[in-house]
């Protein structure tokens, strides 16, 4: 047993160098991201960027340098499209599951040029290190649009209040309507609402009018019946507004999880018609991640540096 | 007199005067804070007797470490939150402000704690470190803490207008008291209250001035 001794000792020293090695040097990291719709309505002399949050379980790995990454790429089946680094800043820690993961928001600078807006229905991003693997990540969808101008040109119709509704799709949060309050100083008649998103549309013979809203209520007790969240047409709207404000609720279908957007209000005014532009504004802001969210996620591994 | 008049200043030297910050809710951050379950109330608005049933638990002394009395756990609450930016316009033009993602932040954590439950940090009160760790709560989020948002707006204030956007949102709350005890003595004791934000909603309301 005496002679057993040394040997069950140096088993064991060695077991604890093994694991704390092992610990030390991680041979993977696990990337993840929360795909959703990234949308921007910005002035063409405007800069575009865009901001991706990406989740990694290691804090301050080579990944997370900024001077690592070579090249960025946005890309789907249909457009492929080159990105500057602008920056990566470390947000928060974050709890997935039961694992700790480490948000990064990486900033982009998206030049659109001459097309007016840049659509990615499902879009990728493709990060190139200079040492060790790509991380190539699926986002969700890009809709980049270009206005040429704020608001409108005549002065008639002004948005007084903005709001959105949120209900849960699939079990997962989303924005599913929009409130707006607009005020006109003349008649005016809407001949369409455009949601400037790559996959999510408005429901526009489904548009109610709504004097006050909460954020949450139920879709289905503002419209007076069961609404079905993701299939339905477009459908087509004529309303006509008097002069004074009006509220209406537009309903969204959703097709893929959606929490910023802008929209464009096409009316006629004295015959004529006219283009308002919103510029992209933030509804919701989910700070937790659900369980239904974290079975949809996609979780990558790469080898650590 | 003259003796008179040195003392009444050196109790005025030597008295701290504490003067504490009032909010409605007790949270810097929060103008309005509605728990769903109305059988509850927020830590402010609690009376000493709905206080006394975590008093009774935790003054019976104990050998060592904390003792907690939840008076409820992770209630459902809604709240009307911080105003991210209000713009007057008074000039007869149009007027564009840029929001960038350094200036927005969102709170997404807040702590109400008794002063002997809490520690000064770099920015502001924290939650005691070692109640913390004995209440599961995770060491780097001890104090109020802030989401940034990834957030770059564009509003145009109209002339003659105000422009504010405000954020409502909800989340849980869970409020309690403890008492940390060394060799039967009691060391500390307060009441506490965390409030966990879940989902932040933004509105944009435009008015006449």
């Amino acid at each position: 047993m005496k002679k057993l001794l040394p040997i069950i000792l140096i088993v064991i020293t060695l077991g604890i160098c093994i694991i704390i090695l092992v610990k030390s040097n991680p041979q993977y990291i696990v990337v993840t991201t929360i795909p959703t719709s990234y949308n921007s309505i910005n002035l063409q002399e405007d800069e575009d960027c865009l901001d991706v949050i990406i989740y990694l379980d290691y804090k301050d790995s080579y990944y997370t340098k900024k001077e690592n990454i070579i090249s960025s790429t946005l890309y789907d089946d249909e457009v492929m499209m080159k990105v500057q680094l602008h920056s990566i800043d470390y947000l928060e820690k974050h709890k997935i599951g039961n694992k700790n993961f480490y948000a990064y928001n990486f900033r982009f600078k998206v030049v659109i040029g001459d097309n007016q807006e840049l659509v990615l229905k499902n879009a990728r991003l493709e990060l190139c290190y200079s040492d060790v693997e790509n991380i190539d990540i699926y986002i969700g969808s890009i809709y980049f649009f270009k206005a040429p101008f704020y608001f409108d040109e005549t002065n008639i119709v002004e948005i007084k209040e903005i709001s959105g509704i949120v209900n849960e799709v699939d079990g997962i949060k989303t924005l599913v309507g929009m409130y707006l309050k607009i005020r006109c100083t003349d008649i005016i008649t809407i001949k369409d609402i455009r949601l400037v998103d790559a996959n999510n549309y408005f429901s526009l013979s489904e548009v109610v009018e709504v004097e006050e809203i909460n954020a949450n209520d139920n879709m289905n007790e503002l419209l007076g019946y069961s609404y079905d969240y993701c299939k339905g047409t477009i459908g087509t709207i004529d309303m006509t507004l008097q002069k004074g404000e009006k509220g209406i609720v537009i309903p969204i279908k959703t097709i893929k999880t959606l929490s910023r957007t802008g929209f464009i209000i096409t009316y006629v005014y004295d015959g004529n018609l006219y283009n308002y532009y919103y510029n992209d504004f933030i509804f919701f802001k989910d700070l937790e991640i659900s369980n239904n969210l974290q079975k949809k996620l996609e979780y990558y591994s790469y080898d650590f540096n | 007199m003259k003796k008179t008049l040195v003392i009444i200043i050196f109790i005025i030297l030597f008295t701290t005067v504490k003067l504490n910050a009032y909010t409605v809710t007790g949270h810097d951050e929060f103008y309005d804070i509605t728990i769903n379950n109305t059988k509850y109330h927020l830590l402010v608005n609690m009376t000493n007797e709905e206080k006394s049933a975590g008093d009774k638990v935790i003054n019976k002394s104990k050998f060592w470490g904390w003792k907690h009395y939840y008076y409820y756990i992770d209630e459902p609450m809604t709240y009307i939150g911080e105003i991210i930016f209000s713009r007057i316009n008074n000039t007869s033009n149009d007027v564009k402000y840029n929001y960038s993602i350094k200036e927005t932040k969102s709170i997404s954590k807040s702590f109400n704690v008794s002063d002997k439950l809490s520690i000064k940090g770099s920015g502001g009160k924290k939650i005691n470190l070692s109640l913390a760790n004995d209440l599961g709560i995770d060491i780097e989020n001890t104090e109020t803490t802030s989401v940034v948002e990834s957030l770059d707006y564009s509003v145009i204030v109209p002339a003659h207008k105000k422009v504010t956007l405000y954020t409502t949102g909800e989340g849980k709350i869970t409020c309690g008291c403890s008492a940390n005890y060394v060799f039967w003595i009691r060391n500390k004791k307060g009441y506490w209250e965390i409030v966990d934000v879940k989902t932040i909603y933004y509105k944009l309301v435009e008015e006449d001035i």
